[in-house]
């Protein structure tokens, strides 16, 4: 019995673990073991977004001041920011966002940041319209830490 | 003088389900190691390793415990990146896991192990494609793919016309839609893609609808008539399809090695479709790699 029908068990419980992250945490139908590609839109159009919020006067290293940020940034000091940004396009969940919020708040540049946001952005297409129309999948917001008193890493 | 479509097939008249079905893993493996985009020291360091010990030791391919090495292998990028990994990593996970299963039990029995675990998977496959494509909204509704049509994702393979400028238009709302996505979310709200082909929306809710009739009658009819001809029909023609459509040759090889694993020895014509089929697969797979896009 284990031998002809384990492997299948073991798919259907990766799979069902799957599409409740699909539904709980907005993890893409394309990934994670649940047979779901080519059902919904692919992680590749998804973008992730910093917006520095309000009284920043900082910016990370070759930024301006302040502003919004499409990740990943240019430069080698956010190599592992392709990793963590293509992490979020698939699993747009609390945990991904942070690791980018605090990743971002402990550069250099940001010591006086008073905080950021980071948005992962989708799209919906209009069949009547052939308009494609944004959809926030997801947004966290993170304090900075130069801030007296900021908790480091804490959502917003 | 007639031929044996079998004699073709290199004697796989001769051959069992369990000793055809590891020869076919091992070049859908090595396509999949050659493909793989970045993390080749992760999984393609350890699972070519052991493709080459077959080449020393061509008995391995008969050994529960290499079938079970090569599914650890595997395991390795899914264990890394589990929400990352693409599906077809962990469907060539559960056939290596069903190998080592099949190869060690007992001789007399290998066959129809090998075939419970094979219709199991591709039932499940089929089964949750089904549900995922029948609780996506945009895909219910027609408009995933009819937006795939526009941009040209889907019909591009075998460039299939719709319109004798439909490569320049579908380039031209790819440009649109790369724009629209790069651009500030807050500052750019919305684009529209050009509508060349008003009949587009039409046969995109007839594909929709033929998509998911397709895959539901696959599984059911591997379900209950795993060895009829009918069912090894409609999965050839799936495989077809889809490979005219979309460029997913390693997924699409390991689901015809799941056909070739259900596909009784009488039927030597179906395996044969299914042999050159991968063989198709596989070349195409190569192509992709000297031609990349």
């Amino acid at each position: 019995m284990i031998r002809r029908y384990a492997t299948t068990a073991l798919l259907l419980l990766i799979a069902i673990h799957q599409i409740v992250l699909v539904y709980s945490a907005g993890l893409t139908r394309w990934r994670g073991g649940g047979f779901g590609m080519y059902s919904a839109d692919h992680p590749a159009m998804r973008r992730v977004w910093v917006e520095f919020l309000p009284g920043s006067d900082a910016a990370p290293p070759g930024t301006a001041a302040g502003g919004r940020w499409r990740l990943p940034m240019g430069g080698e000091e956010y190599r592992e920011f392709r990793r963590l940004e293509w992490a979020a396009r698939t699993l747009p969940n609390h945990r991904n966002l942070m690791r980018i919020g605090d990743t971002l708040a402990g550069l250099p540049g940001l010591a006086g940041c008073a905080g950021l946001a980071v948005e992962v952005w989708g799209e919906e297409f209009d069949p009547e319209t052939t308009t494609l129309e944004r959809r926030l999948v997801d947004r966290l917001e993170v304090a900075g830490r130069g801030l007296p008193g900021a908790p480091c890493g804490s959502a917003g | 003088m007639t031929v044996a479509p079998n004699s073709l097939a290199g004697g796989a008249e001769a051959m069992a389900a369990e000793v055809l079905v590891p020869r076919l893993l091992v070049p859908v493996l090595l396509a999949l190691v050659i493909n793989l985009p970045g993390d080749r020291a992760l999984v393609g360091f350890p699972v070519l390793t052991l493709l080459f010990a077959t080449l020393l030791e061509p008995r391995l391919l008969g050994r529960a415990t290499y079938w079970f090495l090569i599914a650890a292998a595997l395991s390795i990028k899914i264990l890394h990146e589990p929400y990352n990994c693409a599906n077809h990593y962990y469907l060539l996970t559960y056939l290596a896991a069903s190998l080592g299963l099949t190869l060690g039990a007992p001789t007399a029995g290998r066959s129809e192990i090998l075939e419970a675990n094979t219709r199991g998977l591709l039932c499940a496959v089929m089964g949750l494609a089904t549900l995922h494509k029948l609780l996506s909204a945009p895909f219910r509704s027609g408009a995933y793919l009819y937006q795939a049509m526009l941009d040209g994702t889907m019909l591009r393979s075998f460039g299939f016309k719709v319109s004798q400028r439909y490569d320049e238009l579908t380039a031209a709302n790819r440009e649109l839609a790369r724009a629209f996505r790069d651009a500030d979310p807050r500052a750019v709200e919305s684009v529209r893609l050009l509508d060349f082909d008003p009949s587009l929306a039409g046969a995109a809710m007839v594909a929709t609808t033929l998509v998911i009739g397709v895959e539901m009658l696959l599984l059911v009819l591997f379900a209950l008539r795993p060895r009829a001809r009918v069912s090894h029909w409609l999965l050839l023609g799936f495989l077809a399809g889809v490979f005219v459509s979309r460029e997913e040759n390693v997924f699409l090889a390991t689901v015809a090695v799941l056909g070739v694993s259900m596909c009784p020895r009488s039927r030597g014509g179906e395996q044969l479709v299914y042999l050159g089929m991968i063989l198709l697969l596989l070349a195409f797979s190569l192509l992709d790699i000297l031609n990349p896009l």
